[in-house]
């Protein structure tokens, strides 16, 4: 990610989508932690980072997309392209 | 999606009635329309117009909806609407007493009804919505049902078939709008047209115009107009619109 605005942006939509408290965003957390982080609301979160960040996820990445510590990764590496 | 100006719309069964006045109004809103029916010679009757293509294709059969819709996807690179209006109008009591005795309802007549009302927009609306959720299309989904599906004597199959439709319609509001997609339904009353004095005998026909307050059928350009409007309203998402003359308040 470029900036420490960037990632909070990120941690933002963790927070709305997920319901995720500033303090409990951590790398290792998954889909299969959060209930209701089902892959509907996953459709959902893809397209809002896209849409946050200007990117495009391919579905290979998008399959890897499965934990906040993956999803900071992938989107770091699109956004620093 | 306030213009329809390029859109790539699908009107499933748009080759007559209120499918075709559908397509017409999209026409007219420089739209570029597709329409699947499975009738080759009501497609090759069709006026031309160079925003209008037409693809013979069977939605009742998943696997000729998918090769289609893979096909349009191919060549437009993206579907903005679809709108789900083929049906068949078609009436029978579950049980009757008739001079040849105790006649039921037929089941290959059940199904029938409910595979090219019901099913055939479950299967368009997948494969439609892959390529709009592929290609990040905000597009809308429209589901033509009826007054019928609030349970009308002597259309078992209908009624459950566009019931099944508006249930579709509720949960694909739910489910799509988190990727961007609206859906909405559209409930005619009985409207002027072919399918509609060949399913209903014109006793019946005019027993049901006496019961609506304006005293008449429903024109399908009326239908048309109501249905370009919600797809133009981006607000507009899960309602089931109801346009029959106020036969049913």
């Amino acid at each position: 990610m470029k900036t420490i605005t960037d990632s909070l942006a990120l941690d933002q939509i963790f927070q709305d989508l997920l319901k995720l408290t500033p303090g409990s965003i951590k790398d290792d957390i998954s889909m299969a932690d959060i209930s209701l982080w089902d892959s509907l609301h996953h459709m959902e979160l893809i397209l809002t980072i896209e849409e946050k960040f200007g990117i495009e996820l391919s579905f290979d990445e998008i399959s890897k997309m499965q934990n906040i510590g993956e999803i900071r990764k992938i989107v770091a590496e699109k956004t620093n392209k | 999606m306030q213009s329809l100006e390029n859109k790539i719309c699908i009107v499933t069964g748009g080759a007559g009635g209120i499918g075709f006045a559908i397509a017409n109004h999209l026409l007219a809103k420089k739209a570029i329309v597709i329409i699947l029916d499975k009738d080759l010679d009501k497609l090759n009757s069709l006026s031309k117009h160079s925003n209008l293509y037409t693809y013979k294709c069977d939605v009742t059969n998943e696997s000729e909806i998918e090769k289609t819709i893979l096909e349009i996807s191919n060549k437009f690179e993206k579907i903005d609407v679809l709108v789900n209006n083929v049906g068949i109008l078609y009436s029978a009591p579950l049980i009757s007493l008739g001079t040849s005795g105790i006649q039921k309802h037929d089941s290959l007549d059940w199904e029938k009804v409910i595979a090219t009302n019901l099913s055939s927009a479950f299967y368009t609306s997948k494969h439609v919505v892959e390529v709009m959720l592929k290609k990040r299309i905000k597009g809308v989904i429209v589901n033509i049902s009826s007054v019928s599906a609030k349970g009308n004597a002597g259309q078992s199959a209908y009624s459950a078939a566009k019931a099944g439709l508006e249930a579709l319609t509720k949960v694909w509001s739910k489910e799509l709008a988190l990727i961007g997609i609206r859906c909405f339904a559209v409930a005619p009353g009985f409207c002027d047209t072919e399918s509609t004095r060949a399913a209903i005998g014109k006793e019946m026909l005019d027993e049901t115009i006496r019961r609506v307050p304006l005293r008449r059928l429903g024109k399908v350009d009326e239908i048309a107009e109501l249905t370009l409007s919600g797809i133009q309203n981006d607000f507009f998402n899960g309602k089931i619109i109801e346009i029959d003359g106020g036969l049913v308040i």
